[in-house]
């Protein structure tokens, strides 16, 4: 039963309050959604159980309601009672559930407030379910009827309308990149160096986390430095450069949609070759895979994570890297939507074992990993704060078990929840992104005339 | 009628009902349509489909067959036992009678098998998380095929066991459909899936190491 407190939260008393006409909405928007891999998804699972090992919330808090198989069930029991292939016939036996009011707070409860989507799941099921896209579906399904969780939500409508997920007016951005500029010709000693802003025709279109302008611009100035010293053709945009997209989060394929289009609209401005995103794991996700399936459009350039340049410029000796420089032992984060649903393993390997004298690997590592527990709009989403900090246990104790003095994440989101665990868990470690490091590592030479 | 012919008659028509069921799922399953996809492949969706079966379902790859071993190793042999069962229905329908030693290896699978449901069942009472997750479903389908299995063994030593035999195979067949068995078709149905999906994407069969 939900306390006084709950009462008074404006998102609680809309969820206890769900009128018919919603939930029928909520319906139909579910129908709409299926096609024939959710509709086989969705008839599946034997509840063998053995999912529940692989969701770091359960591996964590054992509570029956972060098992993965039943997070499903949440969903195929609803699609079982409205489309059940055999008629009523398979009700008595099966779970077989209506879309009310209770069903519906049961799903936000645990499909939002115990799930980060991070496929770990949907990799490790005995049937080979994807069970974080069934969980999405249901999110879509909420997200139809407003039910998105506020914080979450907040961040979406912000970037719908501001262009980016943290409100940057345009004269903040372009003032953070004048300053930048005038930093990265003071560290590499070239008054010509800067950060180009709407250049056209370059080889990238470069795309960042908002974090990087609002709160790490030295990881923004990190990635200029980078392109410098491999003599890169590089913009970004002043209007689109947010490179996350929360409506992969949220559900909203509509909201989702706008703001990736955004970014294709900026590359098609300035006829630029390939799209290269920032270090995020689900901008990553959402750009490279889910964006062409929202837009209903095939994607006529490249899309590739600033990751895979960084490896081809080492590998092509574009750039010089000292391994000397960074002594202290350092580990990598493999972030879900980058790693697990994005296919980027092996590239952030490749430059660390050239950037740094010590790389170790923490286990299990690369599509097997656990996910830090930031993901899935978590950190957007305060009221499930505590479990996320909680869930993330897992992800400090894989940390401290490696020893290592820097912790390397490609992506701000993973960086955030990091941060937080390094305080929460007293892991006391340096958290950085790919860039950083490299940019540590840098050997910059003197441009030649 | 002999009894014989009519339990052959009622196997077959068993049989028949679940095959034409199954196939209607199938169809409908298929019929709620296929939305293309846009995004530029990195993989290969044929090779994660030949993961998918294959290498993919190896301990070392799945890591919850690896942290659930007795688990993984009961569950293939239950399913080993299932399909010695049903070839053995199969042999006895037929009128077929196998080789001694192909009798005694059948009834070795059988009872490994058997043991191997019923440890899987102990497991789903015992367990609260499975509990938890359990519906009639998941319990009536282990005890029919458990009776399915001790009563195709029985029938290796006796012939008149025939008859109970055949009566839990008909209400099995009958049954499959309607509950988890169904896995018999949709395992190969969310597995290629799962390979199309991750094996596009180029996460499996994983990448080579750059060097």
């Amino acid at each position: 039963m939900a306390s006084e407190k709950d009462l008074k939260d404006p998102y609680v008393k809309r969820l206890s309050s769900m009128k018919p006409e919603q939930l029928k909405s909520a319906l139909i928007a579910f129908k709409n959604l299926l096609d024939h891999r959710a509709a086989a998804n969705l008839q599946s699972c034997v509840n063998c159980g053995l999912c529940a090992d692989s969701c770091h919330y359960y591996l964590v808090t054992k509570e029956l309601e972060a098992i993965p198989a039943y997070k499903l069930k949440l969903v195929s029991s609803v699609f079982k009672r409205l489309l059940n292939l055999l008629g009523g016939l398979s009700r008595k036996s099966e779970d077989h559930s209506v879309l009310d009011g209770q069903m519906v707070e049961r799903w936000v409860d645990s499909l939002f407030g115990r799930c980060t989507l991070c496929g770990r799941c949907a990799l490790n099921c005995t049937m080979g379910i994807n069970i974080t896209g069934m969980i999405r579906m249901a999110r879509t399904t909420l997200a139809s009827i407003d039910l998105v969780p506020p914080g979450l939500q907040s961040t979406v409508t912000t970037a719908v309308e501001k262009g980016n997920n943290m409100g940057i007016s345009r004269e903040e951005w372009l003032s953070t990149l004048q300053w930048l500029s005038e930093e990265l010709q003071a560290e590499v000693g070239d008054p010509e160096a800067h950060l180009p802003v709407d250049k056209p025709g370059t080889k990238i279109l470069y795309t960042v986390n908002p974090r990087e302008p609002k709160f790490f611009p030295l990881s923004l100035l990190a990635t200029a430095k980078i392109f410098y010293a491999a003599a890169e053709s590089w913009t970004v945009s002043r209007d689109y450069y947010d490179v996350t997209n929360y409506g992969l989060y949220s559900g909203d394929d509509e909201a989702a949609g706008l703001i990736s289009s955004r970014l294709r609209q900026s590359m098609v401005k300035l006829g630029a070759k390939t799209l290269v995103l920032g270090e995020c794991g689900h901008g990553y996700n959402s750009n490279r895979w889910e964006a062409p399936e929202w837009l209903a459009a095939q994607d006529r350039f490249e899309v590739k994570s600033v990751i895979q340049i960084i490896a081809d410029y080492i590998h092509q000796g574009k750039i010089k890297l000292d391994r000397s420089r960074i002594k202290k032992t350092v580990t990598l984060h493999d972030p879900c939507n980058l790693v697990r649903l994005g296919g980027i393993i092996e590239e952030q390997r490749y430059i660390l074992k050239n950037a740094v004298s010590n790389f170790v690997e923490m286990y299990p590592n690369r599509e097997k990993n656990y996910c830090c527990g930031g993901g899935g709009g978590q950190l957007a989403m305060t009221r499930f704060a505590k479990r996320r900090l909680e869930a993330g246990k897992l992800k400090a104790d894989q940390i401290r078990e490696t020893g290592a003095q820097i912790v390397v994440a490609p992506c701000h989101n993973c960086i955030d929840q990091l941060i937080e665990l390094n305080r929460e868990y007293g892991l006391g470690v340096e958290v950085k992104t790919i860039s950083e490091v490299v940019a540590d590592a840098l050997v910059i030479e003197k441009k030649k005339k | 009628m002999s009894l014989f012919a009519i339990l052959q008659l009622g196997v077959a028509a068993s049989v028949l009902f679940c095959l034409v069921v199954l196939t209607v799922m199938v169809i409908r399953t298929v019929a709620f349509g296929k939305r293309p996809t846009y995004a530029n492949p990195q993989g290969n969706r044929f090779s994660g489909v030949v993961y998918a079966f294959g290498q993919g379902m190896l301990p070392w790859e799945k890591e919850t067959a690896a942290r659930h071993i007795w688990t993984y190793i009961a569950g293939i042999l239950y399913h080993l036992g299932i399909l010695m069962a049903v070839v053995f229905l199969t042999t006895l329908l037929l009128r077929i009678s196998p080789y001694a030693a192909l009798l005694q290896t059948m009834r070795i699978l059988l009872l490994i098998g058997l043991i191997s449901g019923l440890a899987l069942l102990i497991k789903r009472i015992l367990k609260p998380h499975m509990r938890f997750l359990s519906s009639a479903d998941d319990y009536l389908a282990n005890i029919l095929v458990d009776l399915f299995l001790l009563s195709a063994l029985a029938a290796t030593f006796a012939e008149t066991l025939f008859v109970p035999f055949a009566i839990i195979a008909i209400s099995i067949f009958v049954y499959i459909p309607f509950g988890k068995i169904r896995h018999c078709v949709f395992f190969f149905y969310s597995r290629i899936l799962f390979g199309d999906f991750f094996g596009r994407r180029g996460v499996v069969p994983h990448p080579p190491r750059r060097a």
